[in-house]
């Protein structure tokens, strides 16, 4: 393995143990682990977004087309969120960013979260698929607070929010199958790659020896 | 006597040091890992059939979409999936457009390239069965730009023009009415890929999904996601479909021994709750 | 003419950019259709800028705290990668037209930071659910039990153990999924989409200010 491989699955395995050290109290080890993945995130993540955005705009200006600099220009305004007196400069490319996501996500919206949803609900050919309408009505009641729920409405309100607490418990559930899967992961890494388990020691030495300073700062 | 010293038991186990707790995990989870039970991964489910047989039944040279949206944390349980539907699609002889939605995400198409095909910008077929377009910002408007037109960013991740990849050349309409398929993998959300993709264009979602996001794609399954896999357990599933147990297989093991766990702490919890209360407060 | 200039012509903009949006999806004309996806190139273009906000401000945060000598090593640690990350793999692709994907060294901090950070994060998760299934967790009501019950029945059924104990649990996981799950979700669903337009026709008419940010 070469030696620049070695140092990054070191590196990477310091972080780790250096992380799930917070389990045993949050110390210095943690934070520089902590800080260290935020820095390098936020690096790594501007990087990306800064040569997509060439990438996008590169071959605009290629063609000749000036007016494509506006875009940079526009992206540049936003650094005016840091001026006091200048500060509402920055609503322009905020503006023209919300703008485009919410006719984006508006147009489609409407039919895919709620004609669709509504459409598919109405198409019953089973018992199973009968109980899903029954459950998304009476869900729906739960949320209808224009009227006092008396009677019926009561009633239909209270078998609502049991399907939504079984949803509720169904995500639940899922979530914990998830939080396992990436333990899974996190310790498949540590104890089987080359060469991350030897700091799986060293990690157990400074923890012990961490439990004694803790002891004896006590006594 | 007996009551003092059992409700004493109880009130201890509730409030003993939460450490104790992580250990019990730590070793659960860790066991069968280093020392593996060999459970079969189990029944089959529908959803990870749904997907399998859509992809097994396209027409030859189908183009399929594969969006990554996984960060590092959900490619422990979506990159298995993504790496076994790549081998079945490549076997079916289907093309592959890649794309990055997020900025953390294209190393995991790279990474899938490199473990399947063993190379990715210099294989001989890339531009010609895959492209990867790399990242595209703002999520959905980004999806939206590549759904109206396949040639939205020009080039692709390493600079090579588009327009002359033999790839592109048979598609009819340049848009996402060429693709048979659009696979998302990650842990955030499907909503936007059904709304920009499936409902205007007619090209079904698939999904390689984090399992704490696959309960909130249920309301577009059957209609809009023909498929998904849930969390690691849909990977290990498809592992076994396509004959090339990995990742996902290997952690079943553990999966199986962590919800165990987890499942008994409740019970347990809740048993000391209710042995702990209700009982006299102070001298009997 | 200093509230104009202020609040309605960024809102009329944001306005008129959404319309323009929802128009491409309703016209079928090519020009418009095309224009559109310019536009929609554009923004993506302009919203990477965005990024320089977090930067700037992480570097302001963490230098005054190297300043005031509060978090002196942790500070520097965070600077250091972030600059280092950011200013390598910049110079690399400005001068040598190397993408980030492909750059040694900044991978190298990706597979060394910042994916195992990021996943390590997540799985302490795991830890923190035990635990609160064991302290927090109690079935004080219906609700709560139908909650628990459920979840219980999921996690047997999707787990390979949860079989072999009883082949009954997995039809059952299925089934809350399938039904159960799947009502609750397309009721969180629709009432969502609902608030999230009845939101967005506020902040088009100018009612919600609140991504204007601070000031008049």
């Amino acid at each position: 393995m070469a030696l620049t491989d070695t140092m990054t699955v070191l590196l990477a395995a310091a972080i780790t143990l250096g992380l799930f050290s917070y389990l045993w109290k949050e110390n210095l080890a943690f934070r520089i682990a902590e800080h260290a993945y935020v820095g390098a995130a936020a690096g790594y993540g501007a990087l990306i977004l800064a040569e997509s955005a060439w990438r996008l705009l590169s071959p605009q200006l290629a063609k000749g087309l000036w007016y494509w600099y506006l875009t940079v220009l526009l992206g540049l305004v936003y650094l005016f969120f840091f001026s006091g007196e200048y500060f509402w400069l920055y609503r322009y490319p905020t503006a023209i960013v919300i703008g485009a996501d919410i006719g984006t996500f508006v147009a489609r919206s409407i039919k895919t979260q709620f004609l669709e949803q509504i459409r598919a609900t109405t198409i019953v050919t089973n018992v199973n698929e009968a109980i899903v309408v029954i459950g998304v009505i009476t869900g729906l009641f739960y949320f209808y607070s224009t009227m006092e729920r008396k009677g019926v409405l009561e009633g239909a309100a209270k078998v609502g929010i049991y399907f939504l607490m079984a949803g509720f418990g169904a995500s639940f559930g899922v979530t914990v199958m998830a939080r396992v899967s990436l333990l899974i992961g996190r310790l498949r890494f540590l104890y089987f790659t080359d060469p991350a388990y030897y700091l799986i020691p060293v990690a157990i030495i400074l923890l012990i020896i961490g439990i004694f300073m803790e002891r004896s700062k006590k006594t | 006597m007996g009551t003092k010293s059992s409700r004493s038991l109880y009130e201890t186990l509730q409030n003993m040091d939460v450490r104790y707790v992580y250990l019990v995990v730590l070793l659960v989870v860790s066991l069968p890992i280093l020392y593996p039970l060999g459970l079969p991964v189990g029944t089959i489910s529908k959803e990870t059939l749904g997907l399998y047989n859509y992809i097994d039944e396209l027409p030859p040279r189908s183009v399929i979409l594969l969006i990554a949206d996984q960060s590092p944390a959900a490619a422990a349980e979506c990159q298995p999936g993504m790496i076994a539907n790549m081998y079945h699609i490549i076997a079916k002889g289907h093309r592959i457009l890649f794309y990055a939605s997020r900025t953390d995400a294209p190393p995991f198409i790279e990474d899938a390239m490199k473990q399947v095909l063993g190379r990715s910008s210099d294989h001989p077929d890339y531009g010609k069965l895959y492209v990867n377009l790399g990242f595209i910002p703002q999520t959905e408007v980004g999806l939206a730009g590549l759904a109206a037109d396949v040639f939205f960013t020009t080039t692709d991740a390493y600079g090579n023009d588009l327009r002359s990849m033999e790839f592109f050349q048979d598609l009819p309409n340049k848009n996402a009415r060429d693709w048979k398929l659009a696979i998302y993998y990650g842990a955030s959300a499907l909503d936007w890929v059904v709304r920009q993709v499936t409902d205007p264009y007619g090209c079904p979602t698939g999904g390689g999904v984090a399992a704490v996001l696959s309960s909130r794609v249920y309301p577009y399954y059957p209609h809009s996601v023909i498929g998904f896999l849930t969390g690691l357990r849909g990977s290990a599933e498809y592992e076994i479909l396509v004959r090339r147990p990995g990742e996902a297989a290997a952690g079943m093991d553990a999966q199986s021994l962590g919800h165990l766990a987890i499942i008994i702490m409740i019970v347990l919890g809740n048993i000391g709750y209710y042995a702990s209360r209700g009982k006299p407060r102070g001298g009997a | 003419m200093s509230v104009v200039l202020k609040r309605y012509i960024p809102t009329i903009i944001l306005a008129a950019l959404a319309f323009f949006m929802v128009g491409d999806t309703l016209i079928a004309e090519p020009t418009y259709n095309s224009l559109a996806t310019s536009g929609r190139s554009a923004v993506t273009i302009i919203s990477a800028f965005a990024v320089m906000l977090s930067i700037t401000l992480l570097t302001r945060i963490h230098a005054k705290r190297i300043a005031r000598k509060r978090t002196v090593i942790e500070s520097s640690v965070l600077l250091t990668c972030m600059w280092v990350t950011l200013l390598w793999g910049f110079f690399r692709f400005a001068l040598y037209g190397v993408q980030p994907t492909q750059e040694a060294v900044v991978q190298n901090i990706f597979n060394g930071i910042v994916s195992p950070g990021d996943s390590t994060i997540y799985s302490i998760l795991a830890f923190f659910i035990a635990s609160a299934a064991y302290r927090a967790f109690r079935t004080r009501s219906v609700e709560a039990t139908i909650l628990l019950a459920a979840g219980i029945l999921v996690m047997l059924g999707k787990a390979p153990i949860g079989e072999m104990i009883w082949t009954g649990f997995t039809p059952i996981s299925d089934w809350i999924m399938n039904v159960a799950n799947k009502a609750g979700s397309r009721v969180i669903l629709m009432s969502a989409i609902i608030a999230t337009i009845a939101l967005y026709i506020r902040i088009i008419l100018g009612y919600e200010r609140g991504w204007m940010g601070r000031g008049d």
